[in-house]
């Protein structure tokens, strides 16, 4: 990479969502580059933090938008949930600024902290905060190590494997390549691919990244995404 | 004293010294195998020593030929040594309990006070910045997600990023 990455490429590197070999790139970039390298490492403490003690940050603050989120009507219960097919051509459709719509969605929010305030918030009383309880720092910067498969396969892999972390109690596993795309939530550290994935699995890339979450469904660490082949 | 080689590459002739190459690219490996290994393994300053004693070897060595940058040089014996370093790790651990991480006892104290600092700057952040960050760094998403659930475009989502992490520094030059 001769160029200088851009904002939005820095960031997809520190939170894991560049590919192992467009990582290799960037870091071979920053290794000859002090001015990317300053702002890298500047950014990377604000995403650690952020991650190490988002919990606290976001629940602690005015405002705090922990909980009208996580409870999205949309979303599987899970962090990063996907969003139905029409929900994105709706949005898309209308553009990003439906001015009426910000109203009623505004007016939603009110209403939604209303219901928070009278009938939630007690609740989080008497039960405390579900964070402060499971708040062991060192934990929370611990990083998901990928074991198998990596580079260059002989055949399609019969599971995937990673390193436990502490304190997590479910892992979720993602893999995509040319033809195929497969997820799994596991509590053990090594995912069996079904029987007749393995014989879809054609030659070419395949990527696969992990995710841990804790009890609370807090994520705690995501490994980078990382590539195997399997040769023709 | 410092010590110089000279090196004569494609580019031409290359002098290096190795102390002041030392301190400028030993923070730069510190930090990928810290990315690499984490921050709370116990070993990844000892990886770090290995690099730069492995790369003031091969410099001296003369198997730095000069025909890469310093800079890709190292990062070529970076990854290779991570790469060793996890493949000899899985190998013993496999198996065996896992060893408790162990904060860095060198800088702990001065980052847990900048990450004081900067926890509670977040804190005060108007809330239109402050959600973009939890969106974005906290939850995940993308930055289409993050316009999609607050119903702007990604684009200003990608200004309110810029603009929140404007502010923070700011908090640091004070």
């Amino acid at each position: 990479m001769k160029e200088c990455p851009n904002e939005e490429r820095i960031d997809r590197y520190l939170t894991g969502r560049l590919t192992e070999s467009e990582s290799a790139e960037l870091e071979e970039h920053y290794f000859n580059c002090s001015t990317c390298f300053q702002k890298i490492s500047e950014r990377n403490e604000l995403v650690e933090v952020i991650r190490d003690r988002g919990a606290e940050i976001f629940e602690g603050a005015a405002g705090s938008p922990v909980h009208s989120w996580k409870k999205a009507p949309w979303k599987d219960g899970r962090d990063g949930g996907i969003f139905p097919p029409d929900r994105w051509k709706e949005t898309l459709s209308k553009g990003f600024l439906p001015r009426v719509s910000r109203w009623v969605t505004a007016a939603a929010a009110a209403a939604l902290l209303l219901v928070a305030v009278l009938v939630l918030i007690p609740k989080f009383k008497i039960t405390g905060p579900e964070f402060a309880s499971t708040g062991d720092e060192t934990v929370r910067g611990e990083s998901l190590i990928l074991v198998s498969p990596l580079g260059e396969v002989k055949a399609g892999p019969s599971a995937l494997e990673w390193k436990p972390i502490s304190a997590a109690v479910e892992y979720r596993v993602d893999l995509s390549g040319p033809e195929t795309l497969w997820t799994s939530v596991t509590p053990a550290t090594k995912a069996d691919l079904p029987e007749n994935m393995k014989g879809r699995m054609k030659p070419g890339l395949y990527q696969w990244q992990v995710k841990a979450y804790s009890a609370q469904g807090i994520l705690l660490a995501v490994s980078p995404k990382v590539e195997f082949k399997i040769p023709d | 004293m410092s010590k110089t080689f000279e090196i004569t590459g494609k580019a031409g002739p290359m002098a290096i010294d190795l102390d002041e190459m030392i301190r400028q690219y030993r923070p730069i490996v510190g930090f990928k195998v810290k990315k690499a290994l984490g921050g709370g393994n116990p070993d990844w300053e000892d990886v770090v020593d290995e690099i730069m004693m492995q790369t003031v070897e091969k410099i001296k060595s003369g198997e730095f030929r000069g025909d890469s940058s310093v800079g890709t040089f190292i990062y070529t014996i970076t990854a290779r040594r991570i790469i060793d370093y996890i493949r000899q790790k899985t190998r013993v651990l496999k198996g065996a309990p896992e060893v408790p991480a162990l904060p860095d006892p060198h800088d702990q104290v001065e980052r847990n006070e900048r990450a004081e600092r900067l926890a509670q700057a977040i804190k005060r952040l108007r809330p239109k910045f402050r959600d973009v960050l939890y969106l974005y760094y906290y939850k995940d998403l993308s930055r289409l997600e993050v316009a999609l659930e607050l119903g702007i475009s990604p684009a200003k989502v990608s200004e309110r990023v810029n603009y929140a992490r404007k502010l923070l520094r700011k908090t640091f030059d004070r």
